[in-house]
């Protein structure tokens, strides 16, 4: 941030390019709608190059960073009124790490893909960051309250009900699949 | 510890939040309680389903647009700097048709088959030729001035007395021609 606050645009690139993909993930995650995620991804940058000149490293990065995903995305549910998650079924399918996977099995994962994300997509908007920012981004609880603006024990509170919900959302799934 | 504050503390001894006693304590109690060990089955096996869901590559487009609309004024700064070279251009070519057309050649001249810079090339024209053209266009210039400042009833200040406190010396053509 230092060097873009001196105007280096190579720092700037680099630091696109280095953050862009957990930042865009972190928003589609949040939000279910590819389009959203990529100007959410695109103000995040913008406001990060016009306040460099404003930047104090009292914080890790990432925080400093995940903190402007969070408002914007926030920000963003409030302009839709209502935090309803949109349909999932047009958004890209998640990256399959065996390219040669057989094809039930890739089917079966799909299918437990999908479940995933409409599980993650029903806990309320607060629970839901927290799970995303520890599980995805692999953020301490510290770093989370930091972020999220509460207290550790907060964090701790809210990740514990929502792999509690995602237990159970998740147990019927395995039931399913065990029928088929 | 009881049952209880053993499951409370699941997800943090998952998540390895917690302090090393307290994860000492649950990894304890986790060989001897069936019904806990149940609790923390369920919870580490649904935890561990998210990793399903799998990051996706941002669009290619992503990143180009960020740098575009983030760092506008780089290509700002390139326009500008082209137009002042084009304006640095026009005004060389225009001076040079300038006096081309002094030495006797015409715009259409200029603007026919031969370029501006065959002709500057063409024809070299002496220093005291520039000195003496540009005395005309000053002079020039300064006769015009006088006449839009004689149609100026009030003058904002009296340029006389502010030259001479400034020390100001008129020059030998300003004394010719007051």
């Amino acid at each position: 941030m230092g060097l873009i606050r001196e105007g280096d645009a190579k720092a700037f690139e680099l630091l696109v390019a280095r953050h862009q993909r957990p930042v865009y993930n972190l928003a589609l995650r949040f939000l279910s709608d590819s389009d959203e995620a990529e100007d959410i991804a695109q103000e995040v940058f913008i406001r990060l190059y016009k306040s460099a000149a404003a930047y104090t490293p009292d914080a890790k990065f990432t925080t400093y960073l995940y903190t402007i995903v969070r408002n914007l995305c926030f920000n963003l549910l409030r302009s839709r009124r209502q935090a309803v998650i949109v349909s999932l079924e047009d958004e890209a399918l998640p990256e399959l790490s065996a390219k040669n996977e057989d094809p039930v099995e890739r089917i079966t994962r799909q299918h437990v893909g999908e479940k995933v994300r409409q599980a993650v997509a029903k806990l309320p908007v607060n629970m839901r960051l927290a799970v995303l920012l520890s599980k995805y981004h692999g953020l301490s609880y510290d770093e989370i309250a930091g972020i999220m603006g509460c207290s550790v024990t907060a964090i701790k509170l809210r990740v514990h009900r929502a792999k509690a919900i995602l237990a159970e959302e998740l147990s019927a799934l395995k039931d399913e699949t065990r029928d088929k | 510890m009881e049952c209880k504050t053993i499951q409370d503390n699941l997800s943090a001894y998952i998540d390895r939040e917690l302090a090393p006693e307290a994860e000492r304590n649950i990894g304890a109690h986790l060989g001897v309680c069936e019904q806990c060990t149940a609790q923390y089955t369920k919870l580490l096996k649904a935890w561990e389903t998210l990793e399903v869901w799998e990051d996706v590559a941002p669009p290619d487009r992503l990143r180009r647009k960020i740098l575009a609309s983030a760092m506008p004024k780089k290509n700002a700064a390139s326009m500008r700097t082209v137009l002042s070279v084009a304006a640095a251009l026009l005004l060389v070519l225009g001076i040079t048709a300038y006096y081309s057309g002094q030495k006797g050649l015409s715009v259409q001249d200029i603007s026919g088959s031969q370029s501006a810079v065959q002709t500057a090339v063409a024809g070299p024209i002496s220093e005291d030729e520039i000195i003496a053209n540009l005395l005309i266009l000053q002079e020039n210039d300064f006769f015009e001035a006088l006449d839009e400042l004689v149609k100026i009833d009030d003058l904002p200040f009296d340029e006389e007395s502010f030259n001479i406190k400034r020390g100001y010396e008129r020059s030998p053509m300003e004394q010719v021609i007051t």
